[in-house]
């Protein structure tokens, strides 16, 4: 045996599309000349109409195949990179000490100068974001759920104002104020709309927090190198609540079908082109 | 294709991608797995995704790389590569490549020159054009000729030391 006859190998007659040709045909992905060929082709071949006829049956003509596996695999996969790639180093470990630390200290009502890292988080509380949904003057309602984002670049720790400018490998963690126990979530908005977890990461649906002021979540993200901006909403509602109940409406707005009740503070992040 | 969801592309798209990797790993197992991966793969670019006006010659491509690094793994792991034969009489796609042949061209994939080896499958087994490979391997029509006939001068010399896989299929291979 010295040679394999690679004719017979792929089992079609030389004038059949190829395997490609017929995927591109059945997903519409051909200019309408070639798309023509093929049709009148398969049209009179049997082995071409039935290698269609395959296409289309889909997934139903696989039993071996498991696609929703591999949908919820992607989908989660999805969440965590557009904003949220989790991050774990001995830096980020000592800044998370440090902020619960400074939890401490808001929530025992002492003035926040015990430590240098809550020095900062108090000098760096500028009130430019709103209480989404409550009150559309743009001023902090006293009270409501607050979101704050703290980013650590390089070592320093700072919370973000709204509208800064973020970059990739940026590292945010959420800190949030509330008035009462309540089922909370974290979800970015890209500019097309998309909405994704942030908090829990990739979860599909809210979860529980207690009252307090200045609760870090756990969990750190770090922003990938994709461009744009998006907005960060913190989602507080009385009940427990789905991703997807919830949808933007406009840019920077939130909604909660079937919430009443809820809550939503935002900030919008401006990631710089790389 | 703006805004179309992850679960609606694996829909869309994840039979194409099982069928392929089903016929080049002859097995189903493995061909879940690489749907998987190749949709991983996807996920991690999916701007460049969206805005590509042949998802499914993206999705070939990547798809041909997987299967071939596998069956490379598996050639360097000298694993049995007829172990993974598909069995014919459930296989439900006509356009699946001869089984037998297909045991017998792995175990050259597995050993060949990559870019050969990818030459080899998109106009062997997928039965494409030249011309259709020259777009997949982003190479001219004329260097997908030469990859082939280095391949198939290589194949000869080393299908001397192979033996087939089922004494029955001695009428498929010509001297
Ligand atoms: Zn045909």
């Amino acid at each position: 045996m010295s040679n394999l006859d690679y004719s017979k190998l792929s089992g079609k007659n030389p004038d059949c599309p190829s395997e490609l040709l017929l995927d591109r045909f059945h997903g519409g992905e051909l200019p309408s000349a070639e798309s023509a060929a093929v049709e009148r082709h398969s049209a009179q071949c049997p082995a071409c109409t039935a290698r269609l006829a395959l296409r289309q049956r889909g997934a139903a003509a696989f039993p071996a195949l498991r696609l929703d596996e591999v949908a919820d695999k992607c989908v989660r996969l999805d969440a965590q990179r557009r904003v949220c790639r989790t991050y774990r180093s001995s830096v980020w470990q000592r800044f998370a000490e440090r902020l619960s630390a400074t939890r401490r200290v808001h929530l025992s009502w002492i003035a926040a100068a015990a430590t240098a890292a809550a020095a900062i988080f108090v000098a760096l509380l500028p009130q430019l974001r709103h209480d989404g949904g409550i009150d559309g003057t743009g001023i902090h309602m006293k009270g409501g759920p607050r979101l704050h984002v703290v980013r650590e670049r390089s070592g320093a720790v700072a919370e973000l104002a709204d509208g800064e400018l973020v970059r990739a490998g940026d590292r945010l963690q959420f800190r949030v104020d509330l008035p009462a126990d309540a089922e909370v979530m974290v979800v970015g908005v890209e500019s097309s709309g998309a909405i994704y977890p942030c908090y829990p990461l990739g979860a599909s649906g809210s979860t529980a927090a207690r009252a307090g002021a200045g609760i870090a979540l756990a969990g750190a993200v770090e922003l990938d190198d994709s461009a744009g901006d998006e907005y960060l909403h913190l989602v507080v509602c009385p009940r427990h609540f789905a991703l997807h109940n919830l949808s933007a409406p406009a840019r920077g707005a939130m909604a909660v079908a079937g919430g009443d009740g809820c809550r939503s503070d935002s900030i919008h992040i401006v990631k710089e082109v790389p | 294709m703006p805004d179309v969801d992850i679960s609606e592309l694996v829909r869309r798209y994840g039979p194409m991608v099982f069928r392929r990797a089903r016929y080049l790993l002859g097995n189903d197992a493995e061909a879940q797995d690489a749907v998987q991966e190749v949709f991983v793969r996807l996920v991690n670019k999916i701007d460049s995704f969206r805005a590509e006006s042949q998802p499914s010659t993206w999705l070939y491509r990547i798809t041909t790389n997987y299967c071939l690094n596998l069956i490379r793994d598996r050639g360097r792991r000298r694993e049995l590569l007829e172990q993974h034969a598909t069995s014919t009489e459930d296989d439900p796609d006509p356009g699946a490549p001869d089984p037998e042949l297909m045991a017998l061209m792995r175990r050259l994939l597995a050993a060949a020159d990559p870019l050969q080896a990818q030459a080899a499958i998109y106009v062997h087994v997928d039965g494409m054009s030249h011309a259709e490979a020259a777009a997949l391997l982003n190479v001219s029509r004329r260097t997908v000729g030469n990859l082939l006939e280095r391949f198939e001068k290589w194949a000869r010399r080393n299908l001397e030391g192979l033996v087939p896989n089922n004494a029955a299929g001695g009428s498929n291979y010509t001297k």
